[in-house]
């Protein structure tokens, strides 16, 4: 734990510090109006302002979040809830000052507390949501936003009418990588955007362990259909996030084909989806995940007529690379801590050899890079940079631009892409579901 | 001599590149290292790679070998303490490959035959090599990767993210790779033809030059060694072969029809 700590402190330290210089330019306020709140000269104007923020459903999202809480010094976690004793107490273990309630509704009546962030089953999102906006909370919410269409409606529709910051936990939208990443795409780096694929592949079977079988579907939530999107709203809704923030634009048509292939346990959501989105203009977003073969990874690739940008490796490959040497390709292995055999050697020298693709990092220096395989979640990946974003909104009541919609753009496309699996058929992008941010 | 360096101060590691010395290219990677020792080292070792380079290249009237070449009496030619030096060390690499490495161009090591011209092209690399090993060694540089015309190279010590130096020979002729080599502390030699460059190695027995699809990879701890070895083979038949492997102990050797 210790150095996970440690890592967590390091990526956000970092964040915060090259925030000023990454945002200096006008390209990137565009391409990520949201870190415009939590700049570091803003930071440093909150002095030594603490948010008394709580924290609702201590499973193992929200215990993650607590360490992260740790490394935040404008953060005070002064009250957790849980229903599952197991989980409230393990918490508490964590964070022994704070006050522990199970019945949210009692803690949002707690007058002194600035922020709630939301860690609970995806169905309960909404409901907790909406209860304490209303009570003056504002509200750090795990993605997705919502289990149904309506509520995600209804969440958006409270969000215009607060004056509280309300996120979701987009941390794609802050992890430097990504943020770099989108800037060089509208910078022109791999020239128009031509389509996306994202997947994520896994080879597990998402269950927990359940103490007493009258628990399964407290803990097994995520297979039931009652309280989960599946796939889609679990690990789709991170993915389309990034395509929509680099598309700047909705898909209007959704078609795709799911089923329970392998993982025949009882379950109610697909363990394999494959859903593709398609643009008014005709690009296409092809999302797939499965559960039962992990060989291809967690990837989002951004492809454009003149490169490739995998968003998640933090890399890009060039189409024509301009002719790269194995010394090059070894200097870029010593650069970046790769280790790998360098195609250099030949009877005598010639021109050098054609490139396939050669990786590009988008950072200077280490950065974390996840493999897709945690369901919790991965040190310095952004969570701990929006979380500390949030908390700096408790404290300056500045909300956070596009977050709430973002979050609303890509739980919709999750849910639509559900439901044309589930119907056989295309959909067409329900007008009702329509807000003036989307463009398509 | 032209040459370029670059130092990455996160990893210590210092890049030097000559873009043309022996009709090729050479890279020195050379890691945890202090930037001002390896330019040092780097500013030395190329003064001596330009002044070998000028006594060796047969084709500038002007250099040592071509003079020699073109005199009229070789025995009384006055050869420098270098040149001499890879003279012997040629005569000797002659006995051990029975012949089949041979700087005098068919004529059996004797220079006093009519016709018996110097050609250190075999073996310059190596022997380059060899001297900037040397060098690296006595700046107390143990890591470090040399790369002279991708057909001599050099692993000292490891990768600063590995346990060794990885090379992989792709084909020239195109297609998959060839084979793959964990250089720590070895050369590597490769020698073959290529599509574009096809007939250089000549058999010294028949004068004819060979244009076999073929390569020979040598690995070992001496860059001379593996050079010398990986030119021989080229040309030995099966018989040699075999005792050839014996000769060079050290040496790991292997021939592929590509
Ligand atoms: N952003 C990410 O990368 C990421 C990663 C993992 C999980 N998550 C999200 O975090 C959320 C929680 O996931 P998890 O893996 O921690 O699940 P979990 O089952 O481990 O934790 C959920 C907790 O909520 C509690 N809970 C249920 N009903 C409650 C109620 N009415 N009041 C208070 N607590 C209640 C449960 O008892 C449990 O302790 C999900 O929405 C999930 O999608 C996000």
């Amino acid at each position: 734990m210790e150095e996970k700590k440690k890592g967590v402190d390091l990526g956000l330290r970092k964040f915060i510090k090259e925030l000023g210089y990454m945002t200096g330019g006008a390209a990137l306020l565009s391409t990520t109006p949201w870190l415009a709140s939590c700049t570091p000269e803003k930071l440093a104007e909150i002095g030594n302002a603490k948010a008394r923020v709580a924290l609702i459903g201590t499973g193992s999202r929200g215990q993650y979040h607590i360490h992260n809480l740790r490394n935040i010094p404008h953060a005070e976690l002064v009250a957790l809830c849980d229903v599952y004793p197991a989980n409230l107490e393990a918490a508490a273990a964590l964070c022994p000052e704070a006050k522990c309630y199970t019945d949210y509704r009692r803690l949002l009546e707690d007058k002194s507390i600035d922020g709630v962030i939301i860690a609970t089953p995806l169905h309960l999102h909404a409901r907790i949501t909406l209860d304490a906006l209303a009570a003056g909370k504002h509200v750090f919410c795990e993605k997705a936003m919502a289990r149904t269409l309506d509520d995600c409606k209804a969440v958006y529709e409270a969000y215009r009418n607060t004056d509280r910051a309300l996120y979701f936990c987009m941390q794609r939208m802050y992890d430097e990588k990504y943020v770099k990443a989108v800037q060089l795409i509208s910078s022109g780096l791999i020239g128009d955007v031509v389509g996306m694929r994202c997947h994520w592949f896994r080879n597990a079977d998402w269950r927990r362990e359940v103490p007493s079988p009258e628990l399964e579907r407290h803990i097994n939530w995520r297979l039931y259909k009652e309280y989960s999107g599946g796939l889609m709203t679990e690990l789709g809704s991170h993915q389309l996030e990034v395509c929509t923030w680099v598309a700047g634009k909705i898909p209007t048509r959704i078609a795709g084909f799911g089923d329970i292939v392998y993982w025949k346990d009882g379950r109610e959501v697909y363990d394999s989806v494959n859903v593709t989105y398609q643009f008014a203009d005709g690009r296409i977003i092809s999302y797939e995940s499965l559960i039962s073969n992990k060989y291809n990874g967690m990837e989002e690739q951004i492809l454009g007529h003149a490169g490739t940008v995998d968003l998640s490796k933090g890399v890009y490959y060039l189409e024509e690379d301009n002719l790269v040497s194995g010394m090059r390709q070894l200097l870029e292995q010593v650069k970046t801590g790769v280790f790998a055999a360098v195609p250099t050697a030949g009877p005598s020298w010639r021109p050098e050899l054609r490139a396939k693709y050669v990786p590009h990092p988008v950072l200077e220096g280490k950065f974390s890079i996840s493999d897709g395989e945690s369901s919790v979640g991965f040190v310095a990946d952004g969570s701990d940079v929006i979380l500390s974003a949030f908390c700096q909104s408790c404290i300056t009541g500045e909300k956070a631009k596009d977050v709430v919609e973002e979050a609303y753009c890509s739980t919709v496309l999750c849910l639509l892409g559900n439901q044309a699996m589930e119907e056989g058929r295309t959909l067409t992008f329900p007008e009702e579901y329509k807000i003036p941010y989307m463009k398509f | 001599m032209n040459s370029e360096t670059e130092y990455i101060a996160e990893g210590r590691i210092f890049h030097g590149f000559v873009p043309h010395a022996m009709g090729t290219k050479l890279d020195l990677l050379a890691v945890g290292t202090e930037a001002a020792a390896a330019e040092a080292l780097w500013t030395a070792f190329c003064a001596e790679l330009s002044a070998l380079e000028a006594a060796l290249n047969r084709f500038d009237p002007r250099s040592e070998v071509a003079r020699f070449n073109a005199s009229e009496s070789k025995a009384g030619f006055p050869l420098s303490p270098a040149v001499q030096r890879l003279l012997d060390l040629s005569r000797e690499f002659w006995f051990r490959t029975e012949g089949l490495f041979d700087v005098t161009r068919g004529h059996g090591m004797d220079l006093e035959e009519a016709g018996a011209t110097l050609d250190f092209g075999g073996i310059a690399k190596g022997y380059a090599l060899a001297l900037l090993r040397d060098r690296l060694a006595g700046t107390g540089i143990a890591s470090a990767f040399v790369n002279f015309g991708d057909s001599a190279i050099l692993g000292l010590g490891t990768h600063p993210y590995g346990d060794c130096w990885k090379v992989s020979l792709p084909n020239p002729y195109g297609g998959s790779q060839v084979a793959e080599f964990s250089l720590k502390d070895r050369a590597l030699s490769v020698s073959g033809n290529t599509p574009g460059y096809t007939g250089h190695i000549i058999d010294p027995r028949t004068g004819r030059a060979n244009v076999e699809r073929k390569l020979v990879a040598v690995t070992g701890p001496d860059p001379l060694e593996a050079e010398v070895l990986s030119t021989a083979l080229m040309l030995a038949d099966k018989g040699q072969r075999l005792r050839l492997r014996r000769a060079f102990p050290d040496c790991e050797s292997e021939i592929y029809t590509v």
